[in-house]
């Protein structure tokens, strides 16, 4: 990884698995893929951005301390998916659009896969077949 | 640095860039050297992969994630040879009068845009899908229309052999949507134009300008070596997109001289909006856009048009994530779409800016009449998908992830104004407009209605930062009308401007 740590990546995933729950049985390959697929779009971006990346997965990690007492990482599902939806309601616009963001990164890495289309149903045809279902 | 010189340049091969090249094409043949400085790549038709990922690398600007000042909507800007022209669906309407009448540019009349779009309907082939090409998703989108009363009309298209791929939105990789990458580029580089990829041009002064040449990982490598370049030329047309002829034109220094330069800009912001039916239906195969509902654009300032986009972005567009929100993206052979398409209105605080590095910053707040539109258009989508057939809709500010059939009288009270809430939903903007409108007034508007810079004899614009308010429908074809326009003063003016 060029531009995740390896403490960011082991939130990042956290979260994926919080997000898609799929992403619990991925394979090691799909595993690979998804971080390979958010590594290079950080690649892309500002290095401001990678920054705030890993301090808001921080945030979300010792954020359920509050109500919690304990990480996000090791919330049971019912209640990580309680402190991530508040991220997402959250009253102050940068915690909902940093939510926002990193859940758009993980379905970047994850549904960005063309490994993972038949599990959703969706494949391609560039070719006639247009219209067989 | 190397040195160029030549009597026109077009900056961008987009809409606007494209069809002021092949309008002053001819001009190559009476010895007028043109170029076109493309920032992007021209790809070679097996890069057209139909991967998202892969394809928004390749076809936008900052792979099509591109976030508003306040982080609140996403831009997509397409980048490239032909620009945003390979990427959108196609989709060709005339804007209506009543439109350009809200514009009130003096001389700009609608009879002189509208003849100038039959033109290129023609030249593009645009024409209606028969029937038996349209899909579910489509004819769904028609049917919950026509039960409802809400008018609905079928898009004219620009393609040319369409196998129904259904990526359009990543490119056609049969090449059959006619952009100017296929129809205008050619043609005016047939007649001698000359058009360099991979050449971002950095400054903008009179009658010279400073561009650098660096490839891309794909696409073919430019016709220039790498480097920078120092270019002579006596005419300049300035058709890099909304945002980026504004940046250009900041980074080059013109904000002390025009007070308006980046202002008024207006981005129909956008939203999508899911339904699920019990059986599978043809959706993501099949020209993805086929009709669009002006029903309420006047009385709610919004359009709704089918669509159907890709898991990913299908995805990132769901408000939610977890065992619901997998459920719905699993049915993805029982989904129908619908984007909603809000009319902003042109606001001088909405404007492109520089950072301390010269980068486009787009500040754009979304105001309280534009995020009405978009509330009000989701429960307007979701009586549309019901009346369909769904047996369950999701609206990005529902109150539960999914509004089932049986729940569709209710469907006032199970969307809320107040979960429409910039940061929490998706938007995002394909259709960016203004930043050099035309007008007569310096304090107001960049152009005069022919896209000559105020003061500026030689500097032209060509794009959609032309348009003084919104399109209030997809703009292609009314940036092609306008540069047309903006060709044909140049072609009058010519002995007075070389």
């Amino acid at each position: 990884m060029k531009n995740l740590d390896p403490d960011t990546v082991k939130r990042l995933e956290t979260v994926a698995a919080i997000v898609v729950p799929g992403y619990s049985s991925i394979d090691s390959e799909g595993r690979v893929r998804f971080l390979d697929v958010i590594d290079e779009a950080l690649g892309e971006r500002p290095e401001s951005m990678q920054r705030q990346l890993a301090l808001f997965l921080k945030v979300l990690n010792v954020a359920p301390y509050l109500r919690w007492g304990r990480p996000l990482a090791r919330l049971e599902t019912v209640d990580a998916e309680r402190a991530l939806r508040w991220f997402q309601e959250a009253p102050i616009a940068k915690l909902r659009q940093g939510f926002w963001g990193l859940k758009t990164l993980v379905f970047m890495g994850y549904y960005g896969q063309s490994e993972v289309w038949p599990e959703v149903g969706y494949s391609q045809d560039f070719d006639g077949g247009a219209f067989d279902v | 640095m190397f040195e160029k010189a030549f009597d026109i340049v077009i900056i961008g091969s987009g809409a606007g860039g494209g069809a002021v090249a092949k309008e002053l094409a001819p001009l190559c043949g009476e010895g007028i050297r043109i170029a076109v400085l493309e920032w992007g790549p021209k790809l070679r038709n097996d890069e057209f992969t139909g991967n998202e990922v892969d394809m928004a690398r390749k076809l936008f600007v900052d792979s099509g994630g591109m976030l508003t000042k306040d982080g609140s909507m996403t831009l997509a800007m397409g980048k490239g040879y032909g620009g945003s022209t390979v990427s959108y669906t196609g989709t060709s309407l005339t804007v209506p009068k009543e439109v350009v009448d809200r514009w009130a540019v003096p001389g700009l009349s609608h009879g002189d845009i509208a003849s100038r779009a039959e033109k290129y309907l023609e030249e593009n082939n645009v024409h209606l899908q028969p029937e038996e090409l349209l899909n579910d998703n489509n004819r769904l989108f028609r049917k919950g229309c026509r039960t409802l009363g809400y008018s609905v009309e079928q898009f004219p298209l620009n393609l040319k052999g369409c196998k129904g791929a259904g990526v359009c939105n990543l490119g056609c990789p049969n090449q059959a949507k006619q952009g100017t990458h296929l129809v205008q580029l050619p043609e005016a580089e047939r007649a001698g134009v000359e058009v360099v990829t991979n050449c971002r041009v950095e400054h903008v002064g009179i009658q010279e300008l400073e561009a650098v040449v660096e490839n891309a990982p794909f696409g073919d490598p430019s016709t220039w070596d790498e480097g920078r370049y120092r270019i002579s030329a006596k005419i300049i047309v300035v058709c890099a997109g909304a945002v980026h002829s504004s940046a250009l034109f900041l980074n080059s220094g013109f904000g002390d001289r025009l007070p308006a330069l980046g202002r008024y800009l207006t981005l129909h912001p956008a939203l999508i909006l899911v339904g699920e039916h019990l059986h599978p239906i043809s959706n993501f195969q099949g020209h993805p856009k086929s009709f669009f509902c002006d029903h309420f654009w006047r009385s709610d300032g919004f359009l709704l048009e089918s669509c159907m986009y890709y898991p990913f972005i299908t995805a990132k567009n769901l408000v939610g994530f977890g065992p619901e929100h997998s459920q719905l993206m699993q049915a993805f052979q029982r989904l129908q779409m619908i984007l909603v398409l809000a009319v902003d209105q042109a606001e001088a605080d909405n404007r492109v800016e520089i950072d301390g590095q010269g980068n486009p910053v787009v500040d754009y707040t979304l105001s309280s009449s534009t995020l009405d539109s978009l509330y009000l258009s989701m429960k307007a989508a979701s009586r549309i998908f019901f009346a369909a057939g769904a047996a369950r809709v999701h609206a990005p500010a529902g109150e539960r992830f999914f509004i089932e059939a049986a729940e569709a009288g209710d469907i006032e009270e199970l969307i809320s104004r107040n979960k429409v809430v910039p940061g929490r939903i998706s938007i995002t903007s394909a259709h960016l407009m203004g930043g050099c409108r035309m007008g007569e007034d310096l304090q107001t508007s960049v152009t005069d209605s022919w896209g000559r810079v105020h003061g500026h004899p030689g500097l032209f614009v060509a794009d959609s930062s032309l348009l003084p308010r919104a399109n209030e429908i997809n703009p292609y074809l009314t940036v092609m009308a306008l540069a047309d326009r903006v060709a044909e003063r140049i072609r009058s003016d010519i002995g007075e401007l070389l």
